[in-house]
């Protein structure tokens, strides 16, 4: 049912080809996990747990820094061997204080379609999170840092207040609420959006929680990291809803300005068993962003993603993603596949194997490519 | 029974996933645009210091070349956009110029592009992945092809220039013609002709300097082209890229039964001349020289 919100009418009527390698793939992956008899209940995070993002991190539209059920989940339940030593001690400096970290490293090897090739190691991105949470008062500072590679760059720096109520409001340098909050920020969704970890915003927001409910309403500059350079603001709203075993959200966002960006989104994620499928559709309306005539450009973005939880501790993600540049020029679109093994084979480091095969039209030989990479994921 | 549940569910997903392929890429230029879209520029009389690239396919150390190969196919998927990334659009080459050239970066010690110091530049301590820019770009993507990297390297090193013809010329660039027929409340005048002419500007313009004496239109009658009354000509700004001139006209005066020539003047520079808000004169004669009229003839 989600699945079918992501793959629209405009997918119906896309030309059907298929990518043999992938196939090929896919069709392995799924013998494997056919034959897989040791498949476990384990949840995939909060869309299969139908958790709220906050259940697990401090930062209530999720990511970054853990909160102690989070903490627990990634020593206990998430990896294949429970950790035998809780870091609570360490997180948690005082009964307000505490410390988190994630950090990537990748060895990458990519190839685009004019063969050029290049292949390596990287340190990805490394972050410091800090959460002072003030005694009674609701009151709460977050700070999240790369600091790795490198000089430091602030993502996240803000106060929060939170109410009685489970309301709260934020006021600082701030990723907004907007869709799904996946990792890659290379996603179609995130790339074209500017929604993504790579791209806060100063501003504020202003949350109605309920039980099954949440309603975030934002304000920001709308210039990503720089400062306001006119008088006009980003405003958004975002709304999603927890059902018995899957959620709907969605989000509208006006960036005014010279050249207003209006985005709206929808999104969902629901759980079968050991199946966690996710999906987002983007439509952006981009006023007189035609260098040509001024026009207004639409855009169309989705993606798809099925995880399979193959064994506790590994887990099988798939994800087809689409990206119509201009829904008034035929041809010109973007499709990318991905095909990654997580493997946590214990607390606090996570192991990831992927394939990703990007497309673009063949006037764009850089944009079609593959990439092979392994990445090692340390979270605390 | 759960094997069998499995394959039902895994089978399906895995081929609607990959149902969707990348467009053709037919008709569409290396920018993934239509090819109607390069307009058809006269070329300037004085060739601009920074001359294209003879093989389009080899990128060189100038601007232009860079814009054409990295920034906007490679770059401006993550800094363009909706939400250009770090709030640095270099989508086009006017936005690149704008966004890079001696603007401090996110590091301090550093502008994103220091002309003559590419080594002090954050453009390009980025693309080369050096540690004290961060994330090599581009991000989750191949590396920048050697030559690439060198052009910035070398664009830098002389200074980056940014080329003369950097302001390409404010023309028009579209023109596009409705009319319909509405009754008149004139005496004598059983009906009236509203032609709208939308007039679109490959700039923003500067709409205060246009007046109504610089817009005006005359009917061909006899292969004589007859002036238009002014009273009957008005104007409407949309937007800084868009204006509509507005004509009525009596079908009565006119032979209805036939197609009707018509001519509009605009930017005669004997009155005034219509500037852009980066203050460049329209270049209404589309000879790629600042200046000159617009002169374009239609039919209904």
């Amino acid at each position: 049912m989600v699945i079918s919100m992501a793959l629209t009418a405009e997918y119906s009527l896309m030309i059907f080809h298929f990518n043999s390698k992938l196939i090929i793939l896919l069709i392995i992956a799924s013998i494997l996990l056919i034959l897989s008899t040791n498949s476990s209940a384990e949840p995939y995070l909060a869309y299969k747990n139908n958790l709220k993002c906050m259940a697990c991190h401090v930062n209530p539209n999720g990511g970054g820094l853990r909160n102690d059920f989070g903490r627990i989940y990634g020593q206990q339940l998430l990896p294949s061997k429970a950790a035998s030593y809780d870091t609570t001690t360490l997180a948690k400096l005082t009964q307000f204080l505490t410390l988190g970290a994630n950090s990537r490293f990748n060895a990458t090897f990519q190839q685009n379609e004019n063969g050029d090739k290049s292949q390596g190691f990287a340190l990805s991105s490394t972050q410091i999170y800090l959460n002072i949470a003030l005694p009674k008062t609701g009151l709460s500072f977050y700070l999240d840092q790369q600091v790795a590679p490198g000089t430091a760059i602030n993502r996240e720096a803000f106060v929060m207040y939170k109410f009685a109520s489970g309301n709260f409001i934020k006021a600082g340098k701030l990723f907004l609420p907007y869709g799904l909050r996946i990792e890659d920020d290379s996603a179609f969704i995130r790339q074209s959006t500017g929604m993504n970890f790579d791209n806060s915003d100063n501003g504020v927001e202003f949350a109605l929680d309920y039980s099954n409910t949440t309603i975030d309403f934002f304000v920001a500059n709308g210039t990503s990291q720089a400062s306001n350079n006119d008088n006009k603001f980003l405003y958004g709203i975002r709304a999603e809803h927890l059902f018995s075993n899957f959620r709907v959200g969605t989000t509208a966002m006006l960036n005014d300005g010279d050249k207003q960006v209006q985005q709206y989104n929808i999104y969902g994620g629901a759980h079968f068993g050991d199946f966690t499928l996710l999906t987002e559709v983007d439509y952006l309306i981009l006023s007189q962003a035609n260098p040509f005539d001024q026009s207004d450009i639409k855009q169309l973005v989705g993606l798809a993603e099925v995880n399979y939880q193959w064994q506790r501790g590994i887990n099988l993600k798939f994800t087809a993603e689409y990206f119509d540049s201009d829904l008034d020029v035929n041809e010109n679109q973007q499709t990318r596949y991905s095909v990654v093994a997580e493997y946590t084979p214990f607390a606090n480091i996570q192991l990831r194997l992927g394939y990703r095969q990007q497309d673009d039209i063949p006037q764009k030989p850089q944009q079609n490519n593959d990439l092979l990479f392994v990445q090692s994921h340390f979270y605390f | 029974m759960k094997t069998l549940l499995k394959t039902l569910l895994i089978l399906p997903i895995s081929l609607v996933l990959l149902a969707c392929g990348a467009g053709n890429g037919e008709n569409l230029n290396d920018q993934g645009r239509p090819n109607t879209e390069t307009p058809a520029l006269v070329p300037p009389e004085n060739p601009p210091s920074d001359p294209p690239t003879i093989d389009p396919n080899i990128i060189s150390a100038n601007l232009t070349s860079i814009q054409a190969h990295v920034f906007t196919p490679i770059c401006s998927s993550c800094h363009g956009g909706a939400n250009p990334a770090a709030g640095q659009d270099l989508s086009t080459i006017e936005n690149s110029i704008a966004n890079l050239i001696n603007v401090q970066s996110s590091n301090p010690l550093f502008k994103r592009v220091l002309p003559s110091s590419p080594e002090k530049s954050y453009l390009y301590l980025k693309v080369t992945g050096n540690e004290q820019a961060g994330s090599r770009m581009p991000l989750g993507q191949p590396s920048l092809s050697d030559n690439a990297i060198k052009a910035i390297k070398n664009w830098i090193t002389q200074g980056a220039i940014v080329p003369d013809n950097i302001m390409t010329p404010t023309q028009i660039n579209n023109v596009k013609i409705t009319s319909k027929k509405v009754d008149s409340v004139k005496a004598g005048t059983n009906q009236q002709q509203q032609i709208k002419i939308t007039i679109t500007f490959n700039q923003a313009i500067n709409f205060t300097t246009l007046t109504n004496e610089q817009i005006s239109m005359g009917q061909y009658i006899n292969e004589q082209l007859i002036p238009i009354a002014s009273n009957n000509i008005s104007f409407n700004i949309i937007n800084t890229h868009n204006l509509t001139v507005s004509l009525t006209s009596d079908l009565t005066l006119t032979a209805t039964n036939r197609r009707q020539h018509f001519n509009l003047l605009l930017n005669n520079p004997n009155l005034s001349t219509i500037t852009s808000i980066a203050g460049q004169m329209l270049d209404g004669d589309l000879d790629g020289i600042d200046g000159g009229v617009f002169s374009y003839d239609f039919s209904l």
